[in-house]
């Protein structure tokens, strides 16, 4: 057999025959790594943002999708990430309306102003 | 003789014991046999080895209440412990042992010992930390973020296990390295059956009733409480790591758990097995190793190859000294002042990127640093070090002068504006092998070298082309090959897009990556196709923006279509560092025809990615293949051809080949390059 049979390729195949994806917990990871940004340094980004009011860019837009990934990860990960307290859990949680929110007013003033640019 | 005076604090150390966590101390001990002056310090008692030094926690003798230099000026402790250390006689008295010692570097494992803690505050830049690592509930205590970066070094047992403590703690300017744990050789069983490791106290991954016929050995996580005092915290996780390698050393697959993050990441880098995530997938996994026994025997024998290539004990012994030298040597590289000379800085240049790891060195060492460069600069990174202005820009140490071919800086060798001056040879082709006389001069002025105090190569036929042809003596010339990041380049599945792109499914793939220069001969390659099947491809990777390299490209196609092969004859053009990465992933085989080759990096790239090379035996490219591949008579298009053929044909001659390669890489590493490019400094400096 000249090709290698590659572990995560097929650890991943039969996760998802299995109903339950075998490294997602490490891609949300690895892509927030990819970004530059650690879990944590993430975390903390979008706390001073939330605190100082929301940022007219949406420089951590990218980074909703992922949190909601590292959320579930670490929700379902109960064994050995139990050492996120439920105070924790909460405060991502309201972090991630609040952007969701933010996101929302963004697209609808954009919205707003394209039609007022164009009223065709 | 022995080079350093260790000691070494492992807290709960007896081999007697056997267990899991006590063979992976004495493997981890045995990689400072033979180098070092090992002294063990431990609590365990009855000792009768020399050169340990016990100091039993159960023992009678009366507390000495000896206040010990650390637990004077700091202290990461919190009550309950300071007590446990306070009743244990043993601890206070191994302690102040440790801190009347001479030792050069204390080296402490495993690091949920109070003992520890106090004893790496008795020379915190001396102590040199192996983390076992296991969970991150421990990586979470501030007491951790706080110590680790206070460390003199870390030595970590995988490179999963240094990404956990990169996530948690700013190690960044703390020295580190990744070893791993030395592995004997294989003790295969005929048939050796998977292994499963799995977090047994969850619903999600329950033992199954082995109704299965795997009879598969099952590992389970031991209870809390194999420390041997009950401190706040304990070693909750498993000491997997050594049993995961055990079971690769036999030859087993392993099925692992996706909760066991260190084992998890093992097995996804060496391919020897299959990861889990809930007893459905357990179960499929098991079925599938049932179903199609060759899926696990490949499995097994990928794990295997791992522990033979990735753990072997010379190498990692080596990379372990490399590391403990390079610590004693940083003072004198921290107060060096040197300048880089080089023709150009350019992206996609091995020249320009050995100069830019050479530069990543020094600055995190700390050394202070220009470079100064022909024209032609490309990249963005180390600008803040260029100089410019008129030449010479002051005293310093040592001037290195990279010597790709000639450039009117070079000329500085002969200049004095520095104490010591290197001649970095890289190889230059020989003009014979050019159509025109551009590249006389630099072959001429090759006799730069004997001018300089010192002479760098990378390869043995360079040594000896100076040696032989320009009269550059022997003891002036020091060698290290090149580095590799093998981060980057390893082994994975073959890349489906770029298998699309070129319609690689189901072909045999020949990849030659290089400057399509006339001494690379890819003419060879092109007529040796014609005697290859009509499966085989072959890829041809590198710039053809260049007149001359048009040229041969166009000289290639042409004798494609003359032998009817021009089918499987493609040409990819200059590419991007990653999608260089994805070909090789496509590779069966790297190719090179090449008649003068001072190294060759693209052929260490593809060892390290597991594809073995077929290369003529002419300049390096033997010396650098090694066992990683087989060699052809030069321009002998059909013997080539053969070559290629016994490695498609043969599994076991590819198998083997390609296990030479990957073990073969580790010494291009970027590590390796460290402790060569550090001790080929300090003998520079100091002779």
């Amino acid at each position: 057999m000249r090709q290698r049979i590659d572990s995560r390729r097929l650890s991943a195949q039969i996760a998802a025959a299995s109903g339950k994806s075998a490294d997602l917990d490490e891609g949300a990871l690895k892509t927030l790594k990819d970004l530059g940004h650690s879990l944590d340094e993430t975390l903390e980004a979008l706390e001073r943002e939330s605190e100082a009011g929301l940022p007219a860019d949406t420089r951590f837009a990218p980074l909703k999708a992922i949190l909601l990934r590292v959320l579930l990860v670490y929700t379902r990960r109960q064994d050995a990430f139990n050492r996120l307290s439920l105070e924790a859990l909460r405060k991502i949680q309201r972090r991630q309306r609040l952007l969701e929110e933010h996101l929302t007013r963004q697209q609808r003033a954009l919205l707003d102003l394209k039609s007022r640019l164009d009223p065709h | 003789m022995k080079d350093l005076s260790i000691g070494f604090v492992a807290p709960d150390f007896d081999p007697r014991s056997g267990g899991p966590k006590q063979r992976a101390l004495s493997a981890f001990l045995s990689l400072l046999e033979g180098w070092a002056e090992v002294t063990i310090y431990t609590t365990a008692s009855g000792f009768r080895w020399p050169k340990v030094r016990s100091f039993p926690v159960e023992s009678s003798i009366a507390e000495t209440g000896a206040s010990t230099k650390a637990q004077s000026s700091r202290s990461y402790l919190s009550e309950e412990e300071r007590l446990w250390l306070k009743r244990s006689p043993g601890s206070p008295r191994l302690l102040e042992q440790l801190s009347k010692a001479t030792h050069r570097f204390i080296l402490l494992c495993p690091w949920q010992s109070p003992i520890v803690f106090e004893a790496s505050l008795i020379r915190p830049q001396d102590s040199i930390l192996i983390p076992d690592l296991r969970d991150e509930r421990f990586l979470e205590t501030s007491r951790l973020r706080d110590w680790l970066p206070q460390l003199g070094g870390l030595l970590f047992t995988s490179r999963a296990e240094l990404r956990l403590a990169q996530r948690h703690c700013s190690i960044e300017r703390v020295p580190l390295r990744v070893l791993g744990l030395p592995m004997g050789r294989s003790r295969g069983g005929s048939a050796p059956r998977p292994h499963i490791f799995s977090l047994e106290d969850t619903s999600a991954s329950k033992p199954r009733d082995s109704t299965s016929d795997a009879a598969a050995t099952r590992k389970t996580v031991p209870g809390e409480g194999d420390f041997p005092h009950s401190c706040s915290w304990s070693t909750k996780g498993s000491p997997f790591q050594i049993e995961l390698l055990e079971c690769w050393e036999e030859g087993a697959p392993a099925l692992v758990d996706t909760r066991l993050e260190l084992e998890r990441e093992l097995t996804f880098e060496s391919d020897g097995g299959i990861v889990f995530a809930n007893p459905a997938g357990l179960e499929r996994a098991q079925r599938l190793i049932d179903e199609q026994p060759e899926v696990g025997r490949t499995l097994g024998r990928q794990g295997q190859a791992y522990v033979r290539t990735r753990l072997d004990s010379s190498t990692l012994r080596k990379r372990c000294r490399g590391f403990l030298l390079g610590l004693q040597r940083k003072k004198m590289v921290e107060s060096l002042k040197l300048i880089l000379y080089s023709p150009a800085f350019l992206k996609h240049d091995a020249v320009s990127n050995y100069l830019a790891d050479k530069c990543s060195l020094l600055n995190s060492w700390n050394s202070t640093f220009g470079i100064r460069i022909q024209d032609h600069i490309e990249r963005k990174d180390f600008s803040r070090h260029l100089l410019d202005g008129p030449e010479g820009s002051g005293e310093c140490d040592l001037a290195i002068f990279d010597y790709p071919g000639y450039y009117p800086l070079i000329e500085g060798v002969r200049g004095r504006t520095s104490r010591l001056t290197a001649f970095d040879f890289h190889g230059v082709t020989p003009s014979s092998l050019w159509p025109d006389d551009s590249l006389r001069k630099s072959e001429v002025e090759i006799r730069l070298a004997r001018e300089a105090d010192w002479v760098l190569v990378h390869s043995r036929f360079l040594e000896q082309e100076l040696i032989d042809g320009y009269g550059v003596s022997a003891d002036r010339i020091i060698r290290f090959p090149y580095a590799v990041d093998l981060e980057a380049f390893r082994p994975s599945s073959r890349d489906e897009t770029l298998s699309e792109l070129y319609g690689l499914e189901g072909r045999s793939v020949l990849l030659y990556v290089g400057r399509m220069a006339p001494n690379k001969r890819i003419d060879v390659l092109v007529r040796g196709m014609a005697h290859l099947p009509e499966d085989c491809l072959l890829l041809l990777v590198g710039n053809l923006n260049f007149p001359l390299y048009a040229r041969e490209a166009e000289n290639a196609k042409r004798i494609a279509e003359e032998l009817e092969v021009s089918d499987r004859v493609a040409f990819t053009g200059s590419v991007s560092d990653e999608e260089l990465r994805r070909l090789y992933s496509c590779a069966d085989v790297m190719v090179s025809a090449s008649l003068h080759e001072g190294f060759g990096i693209p052929l260490i790239e593809s060892m390290a990615c597991g594809v073995p090379i077929v290369g003529s035996s002419s300049a390096a490219i033997p010396e650098v293949i090694d066992q990683a591949g087989r060699c052809f008579v030069p321009k002998d298009s059909e013997d080539f051809a053969r070559q290629v053929g016994v490695l498609l044909e043969d599994d076991s001659a590819y198998f083997r080949c390609q296990q030479a390669g990957l073990a073969q890489a580790q010494q291009y590493s970027l590590e390796a390059l460290h402790d060569n490019f550090l001790s080929a400094l300090a003998r520079m400096l100091e002779e």
